[in-house]
């Protein structure tokens, strides 16, 4: 649907450096990195209003590269929103439609004039002739709870209800593609947490190949599903949203994904390890002398001469009491640790566990666990890692 | 009922009963006195009149000020919104009344009642809070008419909300200016208007000089409007929407008129038609010196600026990104601009077309050299104002500079009313 290839673009101190990425038809890719990443950069150079210094896009693999931004049928929503101060609702709503008006009429005069140059006449293409819309403006303004909203001023509506025009706006010039650059980073919590759903639910209805750039977690995971990671201008992974969170590729993507646990490790060599019999792991030692094994990493060549760390989600460490038996061929390592502080996190306790030195570990337990095992800060606790859930990155 | 109430009552009391008494008497004074004498030369009343009647008028100026002033500023107290705007709101119609009644005794006189109205008003002018209780017959009798329930003892709440700590001659001192320009500015336009009369406007619209002056003056400033619209609105947003080298020097240059004094400019265009390039644009028909067509071309080098400047901010205060929208809804860049932009600047336009045309119809000096003043042909009603001036006809220049006043300042409020209603 759309593909970008080794886009270039410098702007000041912003650039983006040989982005290749891919959107699928119907696809809702979430674009997430830190602000400054050259997120906004790049749709707008997708939309056509930035020109890029090299590289292609393209869009239904027609190239758009030098389109003007009116030929690519792009639905834009700016950060701003950018509603027309001059227009009502009902206005901004129906000045992408207008365009659908003029070149719907353009086809039909074109029909027309074909058909009377092949001598058939009598062919039922007047002026009259109905628009052959796609988008429902009624449909979509009642489903996005704007409709008693239509006539009345930009100025006064709130910053929900703004969003929402300008979405209704976007989808009502019946666009290819609909891009929405941080579209709730301005609402409080709850209206972001509806529009979140609003946006999932829209793009349940009408499949909708639509890019959202974001710098929040939770509303990530709330909509997307495949997401590609930007940081410094580069596209760092693309995955879905579980994969970009259990395994990040790269440590600025781990530390903006807020992976709790990033452990510097490194690579036990030199100590021959039990031969494991069904899996293959390598063994790792964080810290002095705890050991971590992994099974996620395939070559080891690519893991000499550099730093590496070790990305362990919090969920996937087990607490378990003392004596619990370990099968040895599985790789599961067990270390134990002495819990510093709890923090009730609503469903779960976040436990930060004490391992050596100044090697914490961010661990969270279930209520019914934490019933079970009642803990305080200073007690031990033993923990199982299982070598498929720890991840390592550069 | 404080007794700064009582004074201010009675003051105002006494003050209308003596100006009436003495303005009664005062018209048969003047005119015996004023008989015969130039109108402009002589003030209204002259050391022949007699004295008894104009010091009737000047003591009751004296007591209306007093008791303007002094209700104004504790009911300005009362509402808690300060000293200053109660200092303003009385001083300006103490000061005018002083200037037009009478003598200049009673303005100094009635500047001296301030530190009065300040006295009688004090314990709660040094600061509010605590000092408010001491209002509680005011308030209370506030209370009685408004039927509010303002918790009036602790000075909290409800519906006032100008109450700011304050200090009376910070107050008063920041507020001066704007009282002195005020009365400053009231008092050259209404002097306009009582040397002048009916008559004498009447006079001008029918004398087909001066008819062809008005018509003269009305085509050249909508003809320099036109054009200078059309150079400042793209103008404007090419220097608002694009950095380029030597941007910063051309938006210099477009301060320059503005700087410059007008009668420079009359002097360069009569210089530049002496270049070849300026021959040669006489040699092909488009002659200026001493042509109505170079009346426009002087309004436009002057008052374009203006326009430039106005349209240059208007666009800055538009986001660009309204425009990038607009394209990806299918409009093209130029559409965008017509659709989105200019819609979005019609405040501006219509405040750049005022600026440059009240600031066309205002010029002269340069119209003098390079077009010259001649009667019927080249005069502009400012043109008009000199010329008659000179031959000493000063009712006629007055009745025509009434007439731009009129026009300057309803283009004034019209600026007023597009700029305060909804954009």
């Amino acid at each position: 649907m759309i593909r970008i290839e080794n886009l270039k673009l410098q702007l000041g101190q912003f650039a983006l450096d040989d982005v290749s990425m891919h959107v699928r038809q119907g696809e809702y890719f979430v674009l997430l990195g830190p602000s400054g990443a050259g997120k906004t950069m790049l749709v707008e150079s997708l939309c056509g209003l930035i020109r890029p210094d090299g590289g292609r896009i393209l869009i239904d693999g027609d190239d758009m590269t030098a389109a003007p931004p009116s030929h690519r049928r792009i639905g834009y929503v700016p950060q701003d929103y950018a509603l027309f101060p001059t227009r009502s609702v009902d206005g901004n709503i129906h000045f992408g439609r207008n365009v659908i008006y003029q070149r719907e009429r353009a086809i039909a005069a074109a029909k027309r004039k074909a058909a009377k140059r092949n001598g058939v006449d009598t062919v039922a293409t007047t002026d009259d002739e109905p628009i052959n819309y796609k988008v429902n403006v009624e449909r979509l303004t009642e489903s996005l709870g704007i409709r008693p909203l239509l006539n009345r001023k930009i100025d006064g509506l709130s910053g929900g209800e703004r969003q929402r025009v300008a979405l209704a706006r976007a989808l009502a010039a019946e666009p290819k593609i609909l891009i929405l650059d941080e579209p709730v980073s301005a609402l409080d919590e709850k209206t972001r947490d509806e529009t979140c759903q609003l946006l999932r639910r829209l793009h349940r209805e009408a499949g909708m190949t639509t890019i959202h750039i974001c710098h929040n977690l939770a509303e990530m995971l709330t909509v997307a599903d495949r997401v590609g990671v930007i940081i410094d201008g580069r596209i760092d992974q693309v995955d879905s949203p579980r994969g970009v969170l259990d395994r990040p590729a790269t440590l600025a993507a781990a530390r903006l994904l807020q992976s709790e646990n990033v452990l510097p490790v490194s690579r036990i060599e030199d100590i021959p390890g039990p031969v494991e019999a069904n899996r293959d792991t390598f063994r790792l030692r964080i810290g002095r002398t705890t050991e971590l094994r992994t099974s996620t990493c395939g070559d080891d060549s690519e893991y000499r001469g550099h730093q590496w760390y070790a990305v362990i989600r919090p969920e996937n460490i087990r607490v378990v009491t003392p004596g619990t038996t370990v099968d040895p061929n599985d790789g599961t390592v067990e270390i134990t640790g002495r819990i510093d502080s709890l923090r009730d996190a609503g469903s779960v306790v976040s436990l930060t566990v004490h391992i050596e030195d100044d090697i914490d570990l961010i661990v969270t337990v279930d209520l019914a666990t934490l019933a079970q095992n009642p803990l305080t800060p200073g007690s031990v606790i033993h923990m199982l890692v299982d070598p498929d859930c720890v991840h390592l990155v550069k | 009922m404080k007794s700064g109430h009582w004074v201010s009552i009675i003051s105002i009391a006494a003050g209308l009963v003596l100006t009436l008494v003495g303005w009664m008497l005062l018209p048969d004074a003047v005119e015996a006195a004023a008989d015969g004498a130039s109108l402009l030369l002589d003030p209204i009343i002259t050391k022949d009149a007699p004295m008894v009647p104009s010091w009737f008028v000047t003591a009751g100026v004296l007591f209306l000020s007093v008791g303007l002033w002094i209700g104004t500023m504790l009911i300005f107290i009362g509402k808690r919104r300060g000293v200053g705007p109660g200092f303003f709101i009385g001083f300006v119609p103490t000061l005018l009344f002083s200037t037009f009644a009478v003598t200049p005794l009673s303005l100094v006189l009635s500047l001296l009642t301030f530190p009065l109205a300040l006295y009688l008003s004090s314990d709660s002018t040094k600061h509010f809070g605590p000092t408010f209780r001491k209002y509680a017959a005011y308030l209370s009798l506030r209370r009685l008419f408004r039927g509010t329930s303002v918790d009036d003892y602790t000075g909290t709440k409800k519906a006032d909300t100008h109450r700011r700590p304050s200090t009376a001659w910070f107050d008063t001192l920041i507020w001066l200016p704007a009282a002195l320009f005020t009365c400053g500015m009231i008092a050259i336009l209404a002097s306009d208007l009582t040397y002048t009369d009916v008559g004498s406007i009447e006079d001008v619209i029918n004398s087909a000089r001066m008819r062809q002056a008005l018509w003269l003056s009305v085509w050249t400033t909508l003809t320099t409007t036109v054009i200078g619209l059309a150079i400042s609105i793209p103008m404007g947003y090419s220097l608002s929407r694009y950095r380029f080298v030597g941007h910063s020097l051309i938006d210099a240059l477009v301060d320059l008129p503005i700087l410059l004094p007008p009668l420079i400019v009359g002097l360069s265009l009569l210089v530049f038609f002496q270049t070849p390039t300026g021959r040669w644009i006489e040699s092909i028909g488009l002659s200026m010196i001493y042509q109505k067509r170079g009346i426009v071309l002087c309004q436009l080098f002057v008052s374009i600026s203006f326009g430039i400047r106005a349209m240059k901010l208007t666009f800055d205060g538009i986001d660009i990104r309204l425009e990038h929208v607009a394209m990806t809804l299918g409009r093209s860049r130029v559409g965008a601009f017509f659709s989105v932009a200019l819609p979005m600047a019609r405040r501006g336009v219509v405040t750049a077309g005022i600026l440059i045309w009240t600031r066309a119809l205002g010029i002269f000096g340069p119209l003098m050299l390079f077009v010259g003043a001649v009667e019927g042909r080249t005069e502009v009603l400012p043109t008009t104002i000199f010329l008659e001036q000179s031959v000493g006809r000063i009712e006629m220049a007055l009745a025509v500079a009434v007439l731009m006043v009129i026009v300057s300042a309803v283009a004034l409020v019209t600026i007023r009313i597009v700029g305060l209603t909804e954009r």
